[in-house]
């Protein structure tokens, strides 16, 4: 038994080694930014072609986990009571949607919602949306007034 | 009964190792859970492991009965906050979240018995360990500076406590054409944006309150996260004029003032001599490498490394900061433990708040699928910070990260900040945003 444990850790610590070796320890130095694998299909397409080094694909990230990126400022859950940031609880995904699409295009002005959104892909829009709408807004805000919104009628 | 657990845990942890859901499960234990640190990171941590699985045992062990936030800290050298309003309570996550709240001290890990030893004398089990210890603030750094100093003389305040009341007591005290030196932190370190948005939001109360003094920023950087936005603000605010090579870069992009009759507040980089070499805190002067400045108050941020605790439970590197496995952030160095928050080397990620809630977030979903045998999801993690150059004028950083080539790096594009053609009213409702963000990042990590 201890032994299999054994193994078993020194075999974790190996993969783990394969994505942290020699790390420079200068986070705000390297702010260049790369293509969005999610949304740039070369380098999407780039991984598959060839790296046998690479590990196996990781299952994709899911709308609930992207959604709560969200949270530091839209609440927990999208649940927020607060009145400065759209609570995002309950809005219907069609909204949600465009609201992202029209935030990554510019034609909705944002002081930064632009440059989260453009790190997003359409279908992750749609993956949050589609987490948001189940939600129910927190009582007492703005969006527990909201008919359109899901949780909302009596 | 000990031996029980630490039976049934074993059985997890080889099941889950070789992706063996049913065995897993089989033992109908969901897991135990231990989260060391309770700043931001290990607080949300703490909080997202119970909502996702309200079954696991979590348990968060807290030096500090009460947390103080140091982030918006800088707002209580300026009388804008107070030091009360800092602190931020563990209650929530105890009644509303189900985690146990252990206030107790660890001195060290057996990590073969897979527990934690506390100053309390307690062994707490866990499954896996969440280590959130923060930063240590290196006061010897500098010839003449120490910790000592830093209580009395220099404050540095960069972990908020007495410090932060002192330096606000000598700031808000310092006689009429007094001088200020702030020395800046070299990379990396945490809160990129707040050592220039503490001389801002400085530089804008001693106009009103002592318009004479002077502020002086030294700094051992070239550059800095947010500086074309952030000298954009003081240009339009405190008659700051840009370095030349900053100047001419902008000019394409924004009419920047060019003023005849300097404002208090200057930025010496280090291709100028801004690298500080030591102290002297009886006469209060600073040497830096181009000039000797006899100064009233000196508020010195020192180079920083990852906590203590990281250190003393061999969780760091050479570098001083802690390797971790980008997909989970599992040390690289002992098996079953994680590492997140300003601690952790996470490449692109800076050392922020937003950055630690993030981490804690996607760490916790990992911990909570590794124990059900399921594979862990790809992370994605955000960061943002607000920052002020001054009361009404919001700047900030935005960013999305995803692992690339086995690297965390960023992926939204190229623009990180407020754009330099930004609107008034942007930049308005920037600064509201910063002081809204206080409120509901506070929420998402400790209620």
């Amino acid at each position: 038994m201890s032994t299999r444990l054994v193994l078993v850790a020194l075999a974790a610590v190996g993969a783990a080694a394969w994505l942290a070796a020699a790390a420079p320890a200068h986070p705000q130095a390297a702010a260049t930014a790369v293509p969005n694998p999610a949304t740039n299909a070369a380098a999407a397409a780039a991984p598959a072609a060839a790296s046998a080094k690479a590990p196996p694909a990781l299952p994709p990230v899911t709308g609930e986990a992207l959604a709560h990126t969200c949270a530091g400022c839209h609440g927990t859950q999208g649940r927020l009571a607060d009145e400065a940031f759209v609570p995002l609880a309950g809005m219907p995904a069609a909204s949600f949607v465009q609201t992202m699409q029209d935030f990554r295009s510019g034609r909705r002005p944002a002081t930064l919602m632009g440059h989260i959104a453009r790190g997003l892909s359409d279908a992750e829009f749609q993956s949050m949306a589609a987490y948001f709408e189940r939600q129910v807004p927190a009582p007492g805000s703005a969006a527990a007034l909201d008919p359109l919104r899901a949780g909302t009628k009596p | 009964m000990k031996r029980r657990h630490f039976l049934q845990s074993s059985a997890a942890g080889v099941a889950s190792a070789f992706g063996l859901p049913g065995l897993a499960r089989a033992n109908g234990a969901a897991g135990r859970v231990v989260v060391i640190g309770g700043g931001v990171g290990g607080a949300t941590a703490a909080k997202y492991l119970k909502l996702f699985n309200p079954a696991l045992q979590v348990t968060l062990i807290e030096r500090n009965a009460r947390y103080v936030r140091p982030y918006g800290s800088s707002e209580v050298l300026n009388g804008h906050a107070t030091m009360a309003s800092l602190d931020v309570s563990y209650d929530a996550l105890r009644s509303r979240h189900g985690v146990h709240v252990l206030i107790d001290t660890v001195t060290g890990l057996d990590a073969t018995r897979r527990q934690v030893v506390t100053a309390g004398g307690q062994r707490v089990p866990y499954d896996k360990l969440i280590v959130s210890p923060g930063i240590e603030l290196m006061y010897s750094a500098y010839e003449g500076y120490s910790e000592q100093v830093a209580r009395s003389a220099m404050p540095s305040g960069w972990i908020p406590g007495e410090q932060t009341t002192v330096l606000a007591r000598q700031l808000q005290g310092m006689r009429q054409g007094g001088t200020f030196v702030l020395v800046a932190p070299p990379n990396p370190y945490r809160c990129p944006p707040g050592p220039y948005e503490r001389a801002a939001l400085m530089t804008e109360w001693f106009i009103k309150h002592n318009p004479t003094a002077k502020v002086i920023v030294l700094d051992p950087k070239d550059s800095f996260v947010t500086d074309e936005t952030m000298m954009l603000g003081w240009n339009r605010l405190y008659g700051f004029n840009l370095p030349d090579d900053y100047a001419k870069r902008m000019a394409p992009k924004v009419e920047l003032r060019q003023h005849g009759q300097p404002g208090m507040l200057r930025w010496v980089r280090a291709q100028d001599g801004g690298r500080v070499l030591k102290v002297d805190a009886k006469r209060m002067r600073v040497e830096s490498e181009g000039e000797v400045i006899q100064a009233d108050v000196v508020n010195i941020i020192p180079p920083m490394r990852a906590g203590p605790l990281a250190r003393s439970l061999g969780l760091a590197d050479k570098t001083g900061w802690c390797p971790v496995d980008r997909r989970d952030f599992a040390s690289t160095r002992l098996p079953d433990v994680y590492v997140i928050g300003d601690a952790s080397i996470a490449d692109a990620m800076p050392k922020s708040g937003y950055s630690a809630n993030s981490q804690g977030k996607t760490t916790a979903r990992a911990i909570v699928e590794q124990l059900a045998g399921r594979p862990v999801p790809e992370p994605v993690w955000e960061n943002t910070c607000y920052a002020l150059a001054g009361k009404d004028y919001g700047i900030f950083v935005a960013d999305v990260f995803r692992i690339v080539e086995g690297r965390i790096a960023r992926i939204n594009g190229a623009a990180r900040y407020l754009p330099l053609d930004a609107t008034p009213t942007q930049i308005r409702l920037g600064a509201r945003y910063q002081q809204a963000w206080l409120r509901t990042f506070t929420e998402d990590v400790f209620a």
